[in-house]
């Protein structure tokens, strides 16, 4: 993948179910290393743009390509993190098991794990502080530590670019930073993509921002405008926060007046 | 007393076929419940009577009733069973794919169209038909000895299937999404393991009878989901709890003169019933 610089192109992508359309005219281009955090409202079209890179919702129209190449195709490079919760908690399945779907490729359909995989599985579940859990059954989990084995599944992918939905929507301060830094570490040697309801985590974390309401209202590395969240959310925001861990400097909220 | 019961023939057959049953029922079943496709399934069971019918009917038609059907009788209605709950197995498989919405509309109507069939065929056909309502409702003593070797068939089928596709099946039933990101054919895994459902729902027609079905198919597996915490484990509590049920039923129907797949049923419902309440008890409510 040394020759392809970008990681994910949108060109003029439109899409949406039904009659209903979700997505218009987004244009994205994630260049390889890239650590992309996508921020907009609830039904703003962040899952779905999700399923397009995925390849899971076609588009109207517009082309994708992951890696060069059609969703359907390039996919098999990305590590998809969905959010935590969409899985029934009783079904009977290991945390070793669910990192070793990880593993799974859509043309060996009846192989048994090689030593090689297991071993991509043993160190995706140790990078995730997992693997000392692995023998446990899923339902026993919490939140977090189930969310941590659903990343592990995604590693064990050894994917190119990760692609992450909420993933902290479910834990608590403590174990969210300790994502992001393992984010930060991945980063040096993946390309990341992440969606987020938590303003905050994505302005100290990411490197670039996109903001996303149907259209992309913003998308680039420089210090985000009050302007373009409120042309993303509609109304003036006031999240940002500042702490003891030093923040982007945002320049002082006004009236965005819509 | 008891024990001579089994010394007869068709008491060894029944024994066999509720043992072969087991097999095919406890790895399915354990699928159709983490899979949640208990409706699909119960539509497919149906469905199959429609076949019953058709065999029945061409039996007559073709070979007029006499000849090589007597030879091995009800080999012709378990033929259509099989091609109809295989039939309806595909369609349902399409028609849920992907969670189109009114699904359920679709299942429920195959369902009733398959056994409507059924009914009309068997009025087309003249004769004496009692013998048609083991086919409802389970006759495991009246089975035969190629009925047996049928169902020894379609458990290797069965375990060969499943033994080969065991990660992704279970991969597909824990998370579509990814399975498909990951590239396996989801659509044709869940048509496939549809299928394997209409293998298991033919066998055990004979044992517990179309409409029971869904309740020996689910039950074992359930109950050993409340204990199993992982799908391999699961399915094999499962299968020794099919055998457990069926022999008990089996026992109840010999002494106390039952119909076999009522018995078979309400020994698995009963345990159900007991393994939930074991389990409030000790607060993991299910």
């Amino acid at each position: 993948m040394s020759d392809i610089l970008e990681a994910i192109v949108l060109k003029d992508v439109t899409a949406g179910y039904g009659s209903e359309v979700v997505l218009d005219r987004v244009n994205l281009t994630v260049p390889c290393g890239d650590f992309l955090g996508i921020i907009g409202p609830n039904g703003g079209g962040k899952t779905t743009l999700l399923n397009v890179l995925l390849g899971l919702v076609p588009v109207r129209s517009g082309a994708v390509s992951i890696l060069g190449e059609p969703p359907s195709i390039g996919r098999r490079h990305i590590g998809y993190v969905p959010q935590s919760g969409g899985h029934d908690p009783k079904f009977p399945v290991t945390v070793w098991e669910v990192a070793s779907m990880g593993r799974i490729q859509g043309g060996k359909l009846f192989g048994k794990l090689s030593v090689r995989d297991r071993e991509v599985i043993a160190d995706s579940l140790k990078k995730t502080g997992m693997l000392d859990l692995a023998g446990k059954p899923m339902g026993e989990l919490s939140m977090g530590q189930r969310q941590r084995v659903l990343f592990a599944r995604a590693l064990a992918v050894l994917p190119s670019v990760l692609l992450l939905d909420e993933p902290t929507a479910s834990m608590d301060p403590g174990a969210s930073s300790s994502v992001y830094e393992l984010l930060r570490k991945l980063n040096e040697t993946v390309t990341i993509v992440m969606t987020s309801h938590d303003l905050t985590a994505v302005f100290s974390e990411v490197k670039t921002i996109a903001c996303l309401n149907r259209t992309l209202h913003y998308h680039g590395r420089d210090k985000l405008s009050a302007e373009s969240i409120g042309k993303t959310y509609q109304c003036p925001v006031d999240i940002i926060t500042h702490g003891d861990v030093p923040h982007r400097v945002l320049p002082i909220h006004r009236n965005a007046g819509e | 007393m008891m024990l001579s019961a089994f010394e007869t023939g068709f008491m060894r057959n029944a024994l066999a076929a509720g043992i072969l049953v087991s097999i095919a029922c406890g790895i399915i079943g354990s699928f159709v419940v983490v899979r949640r496709i208990v409706f699909i399934s119960g539509g497919i069971a149906h469905a199959a009577y429609g076949g019953v019918g058709l065999g029945y009917w061409l039996q007559y038609a073709v070979l007029s009733g006499a000849g090589a059907a007597a030879a091995r009788p009800g080999m012709w209605p378990l033929a259509g069973a099989l091609l109809f709950s295989l039939t309806a197995a595909v369609v349902m498989g399409f028609v849920t794919r992907r969670g189109r919405q009114r699904a359920d509309t679709v299942i429920g109507v195959l369902w009733a169209i398959g056994m409507a069939l059924g009914v009309v065929f068997i009025d087309l056909t003249p004769g004496y038909k009692a013998n048609l309502m083991s086919y409802l409702f389970g006759s495991i003593l009246a089975v035969s000895s190629w009925e047996i070797t049928a169902m020894a068939v379609l458990d290797i089928i069965v375990l060969l299937v499943v033994a080969l596709l065991y990660r992704p099946l279970r991969a597909v039933s824990f998370d579509e999404v990814f399975s498909e990101v990951r590239g396996l054919p989801v659509g044709a895994l869940h048509i496939t393991l549809l299928c394997l459902v209409a293998v298991s729902v033919v066998m055990m027609m004979r044992v517990v009878g179309l409409i029971m079905v869904i309740a020996l198919l689910t039950i074992p597996a359930a109950i050993s989901g409340m204990f199993n915490r992982r799908l391999s484990l699961m399915m094999v509590w499962a299968v020794v709890l099919g055998i457990v049920f069926t022999t008990a039923g089996l026992m109840a129907a010999w002494q106390w003169n039952l119909t076999s797949g009522a018995a078979v049923i309400l020994s698995a419902g009963v345990c159900y019933f007991l393994a939930l309440a074991w389990k409030r008890a000790k607060g993991e409510a299910n």
